[in-house]
């Protein structure tokens, strides 16, 4: 069954795109991820034009990210002191990054653009996460407890120091900000949360404690990826809310069943199986771009 | 290739209106020419549509005519873009705009069309899928744009929406005449323009000409037209609605 997508002026299978939300909200659900990172590309394989992909995603991470924050918020797993910090420099990053993804689709290369971020950003955290859960399974087999996670750096010395009793910090307000603001701008540019940048961020560079990260950085998200589509939809037009809401209600289902499953499993092979997928996808897009094309010739409408 | 080609068509419309102006057969009869619709709406479960194009042909002598149908579609600014290899990556390089390319281009007739007409009239009245005029926007000097006019026309028929070869044109009874044009999903939206004409010995002796509106229709149009109106209104709209369904998931599976 084929569904009409208004603004990507295609149609698509119904039941590909649901499938495509039920799989990506399964895997979001038992990683505890947004799962943009995922859904991006695959849009883009499926045939879904990257504009169109990275603006709609944003569109559906705001509405993912609301059940995941309204969860943590009632727990009392949030920062709102450092969330706002977040937020403000998080907006003004997504405006600079729509402005950028505008210039680049002007001038044709937006495409290739996004692609280069997600084969660095995913291959980055791809390796990193495989790495450090392959060193905690090896550590569990040799029966050895991990070391203290937290500890201070030289952005711990920066001027206008401000407390956030919530995480337990004394920092300086630029080290939240600046992270804010560069997850901000690869937000609004790939169409994603953030959260695989913004949480490893959280905890290893301002030091804050896993309990309210994952709150903290849902908080975020929300505001960042609504401004996001916003000026997406404002200055390029290419917010599909009949894609985002198909996909929204495969990802609300399938992260349903994602998080009780994730629950059960251990956090280690979890983490293991989601580099290897991130991996996957990274390895799929550098091949894209290192790999003659079969035709090197692409045509378009002229934009803008 | 493509440079110069604005003079020789200006060049071929002086040389067939004299040519008309002498044998004075420049007002070609009416052909009477009509399709099986001339609104197709694009809804939800839209996947693609047909039309059919019906005529009757004028020449009743012995000798018969041929005919040669064109249908193209709104009209496109278009930019195509080459690859090439830039430090290790396929990047876009070079680009070549063409103006007023028709978004949707397909012919029908009843024999080869270069067998049918001149080149210069096939060229002139844009018959034929390598006849499209390609307009390009600021062509440099002494760059080879052939390469890119192939590229556009390639990449339009694997989308669907040019077709390599002309479609059949069949008979339903003697002088009655039909032709099925298809359209893919990713059809443009717009104003369609159906151009027919009868050939008698290389000569056009009537042509005929009817329209087809292709519209995005309901929910559909009304949210890209929202989305194209009022861009602002439209992403709050979409803000509003992902907070809402999102909290609405969140209530639903809570109680669950």
């Amino acid at each position: 069954m084929e569904i009409y997508l208004p603004i990507a002026e295609i149609s698509m299978n119904i039941v590909l795109l649901l499938g495509l939300g039920l799989v990506v909200g399964f895997l979001s659900g038992m990683f505890g991820t947004g799962g943009g990172f995922l859904m991006t590309p695959l849009l883009i394989f499926i045939g879904v034009p990257p504009p169109v992909a990275v603006a709609t995603e944003a569109n559906q991470i705001t509405a993912a990210s609301v059940s995941g924050f309204l969860a943590h918020w009632r727990r009392g797993n949030v920062d709102l002191r450092m969330g706002a910090v977040l937020v403000v420099s998080g907006v003004i990053g997504s405006g600079m990054g729509v402005l950028l993804f505008r210039k680049l689709r002007q001038i044709g290369q937006i495409d290739e653009f996004i692609s280069i971020l997600f084969v660095v950003f995913l291959g980055a955290v791809g390796i990193l996460m495989a790495a450090e859960s392959g060193r905690s399974i090896i550590r569990r087999w040799k029966g050895r407890s991990p070391g203290r996670m937290h500890a201070h750096y030289w952005v711990h010395g920066l001027p206008f120091k401000m407390r956030f009793r919530k995480s337990k910090l004394y920092i300086s307000v630029l080290v939240p900000a600046g992270i804010g603001l560069f997850v901000g701008v690869l937000s609004a540019v790939m169409g994603v949360g953030g959260g695989f940048i913004m949480i490893p961020a959280m905890i290893y560079i301002l030091g804050m404690p896993t309990s309210i990260v994952v709150g903290t950085s849902l908080f975020q998200i929300i505001f960042v990826t609504a401004n996001s589509t916003l000026l997406h939809a404002g200055t390029n037009q290419t917010v599909d809310i009949i894609l985002a809401l198909v996909l929204l209600l495969g990802a609300v289902v399938g992260a349903q069943f994602g998080s009780r499953l994730g629950a059960r499993l251990r956090g280690e092979e979890l983490r293991i199986l989601l580099a290897i997928l991130v991996l996957l996808v990274c390895a799929k897009l550098a091949h894209d771009l290192l790999v003659a094309p079969l035709d090197p010739y692409s045509l378009s409408l002229v934009f803008g | 290739m493509i440079r110069g080609w604005n003079s020789k068509r200006q060049k071929l419309v002086s040389y067939v209106l004299i040519q008309l102006l002498i044998t004075g057969s420049c007002l070609a009869s009416e052909l009477p020419v009509d399709l099986s619709k001339h609104n197709i709406a694009i809804q939800s479960s839209f996947t693609g549509s047909t039309v059919v194009l019906f005529g009757v042909q004028t020449a009743t002598d012995d000798a018969g005519s041929n005919i040669v149908a064109v249908l193209s579609g709104p009209l496109q600014n278009l930019v195509v873009r080459k690859k090439r290899k830039t430090v290790g990556i396929w990047l876009n390089r070079s680009e070549a705009v063409f103006e007023n390319i028709p978004g949707y281009y397909a012919v029908a007739s009843t024999g080869p069309i270069h067998k049918l007409l001149e080149r210069e009239v096939l060229l002139l009245y844009q018959i034929g899928v390598n006849n499209v005029a390609l307009d390009l926007a600021g062509a440099i000097e002494g760059r080879d744009y052939g390469p890119y006019r192939e590229a556009l026309i390639r990449h339009k028929v694997q989308q669907g929406l040019y077709f390599a070869e002309p479609a059949a044109v069949d008979f339903v009874q003697a002088g009655l005449f039909r032709v099925h044009f298809t359209f893919p999903s990713n059809v443009p939206p717009g104003t369609y323009r159906a151009r027919v004409y009868e050939i008698q010995k290389g000569k056009i002796i009537s042509e005929g000409v009817t329209e087809l509106s292709i519209r995005k229709a309901g929910l559909e149009e009304r949210i890209y037209q929202t989305a194209q109106d009022s861009p602002w209104l439209y992403g709050i709209l979409a803000v509003v609605l992902a907070l809402l369904s999102g909290w609405l998931a969140g209530a639903v599976f809570r109680r669950t």
